[in-house]
């Protein structure tokens, strides 16, 4: 891959060596996830679009920047995940607490939206017009790719939404 | 085939856009026949003169005399091929035809039957090939490069209507599926990714 060095360095610098420092190792874990995730998504869409040198050094700190921004509100979705499984196991549990974390965790989910919007206008505007394409067909191959990691774990559902599993999270 | 529809393909193949499959059955049909030669001799002449061409922007009308040079000079090409091949057309004997006729048909015949299994001829989705085998027709490069990039947006968009109801709601959910997570599976989807990323 012509830039699948660069791009490693590039996430190295911008978003490995920050987040999990000084977490517990669970913590340190879900963040390599997240890390993981990202390094993956820039490295196969380097390759998928055949992006320039140019294209790539105008993208990279983009895609770094909004990476990072995501990650604030993915360990807020983590945690309103968790106090909502808490809370629906609890019978005290008030209706209004519940009500908080629920609304707190779409709040979440629609800001991580609109840094999903953000990064796609942002890259539309750098793309031709085959790339744009491509980048289309991309993202159906990735999350493609993405449920055969989650097969081989042993996670995959068929769909995500799926019948739910018993909860095991610690 | 008609001559006409394999005179686009010579465009194609010069472009390097026409796929491997279409590329040897243009390359058996330009074996047999001198009049598609010498249009694809013209078109390399075409593409020659334009990549020898000076730098600097032409005028509409330098456009317009330069197409009608080579209009002529394809013109020329290919009634000169007609005129040479007259004389080798009056030597040929009748049993020299038959002859021509046994081997183009056992070599059909083994074609067919020897060519490996599997490979099969890649086919542009109409779509796409469609609106860029009748643009490819015509001369003026600025009308044509505008027209086939607002085909493909406008296929691009149709794709896009079509595939968001795949998408869409599986980019939703995907933060939250992976938010859920318990510390184990978690551990084990970082062992899979681990194996995805090169060192």
């Amino acid at each position: 891959m012509r830039f699948g060095k660069f791009v490693i360095l590039g996430l190295g610098f911008g978003l490995l060596v920050s987040p999990a420092a000084g977490q517990s190792a669970p913590l340190q874990e879900r963040a390599r996830m997240r890390e993981n995730l990202a390094t993956l998504r820039l490295l196969r869409m380097t390759k998928a679009l055949d992006l320039s040198e140019e294209q790539a050094a105008r993208i990279f700190p983009t895609f770094n920047r909004i990476e990072r921004d995501k990650l604030v509100n993915q360990k807020r979705l983590s945690a309103d995940i968790l106090a909502l499984r808490n809370f629906l196991r609890d019978p005290k549990a008030r209706d209004e607490d519940i009500a908080a974390r629920l609304k707190s965790l779409k709040d979440g989910q629609a800001a991580l939206k609109a840094k999903d919007a953000e990064w796609d206008d942002f890259l539309e505007a750098q793309l031709t017009t085959v790339q744009k394409a491509k980048y289309l067909l991309f993202q159906i191959e990735f999350y493609r790719g993405l449920a055969d990691v989650l097969d081989r774990a042993g996670l995959h559902r068929g769909e995500m939404g799926g019948a739910p599993r018993a909860p095991v999270r610690k | 085939m008609s001559c006409d529809r394999r005179r686009r393909r010579i465009s194609d193949d010069l472009d390097g856009v026409l796929s491997p499959g279409r590329s040897k059955k243009l390359a058996a049909h330009l074996a047999l026949c001198l009049d598609c030669r010498a249009y694809r001799r013209g078109l390399e002449a075409l593409q020659a003169a334009v990549r020898s061409a000076p730098g600097p922007a032409r005028s509409p009308e330098d456009g317009a005399r330069a197409i009608g040079r080579l209009a002529a000079g394809i013109r020329e090409e290919s009634g000169r091929a007609k005129v040479r091949a007259l004389p080798v057309s009056r030597r040929i004997r009748p049993w020299a035809w038959a002859g021509a006729a046994s081997l183009l048909a056992a070599g059909t015949f083994l074609f067919l039957h020897l060519r490996p299994a599997g490979v099969t001829e890649a086919v542009l989705p109409d779509a796409f090939e469609d609106p860029w085998i009748s643009l490819a027709g015509r001369l003026d490069d600025a009308d044509v490069a505008r027209t086939f990039a607002a085909s493909l947006q406008s296929a691009l968009n149709e794709s896009l209507r079509e595939i968001q109801g795949e998408v869409v709601p599986f980019l939703d959910r995907q933060a939250l599926f992976l938010e859920d997570l318990s510390d184990e599976e978690v551990r084990l989807v970082n062992q899979e990714l681990a194996r995805e990323i090169p060192d």
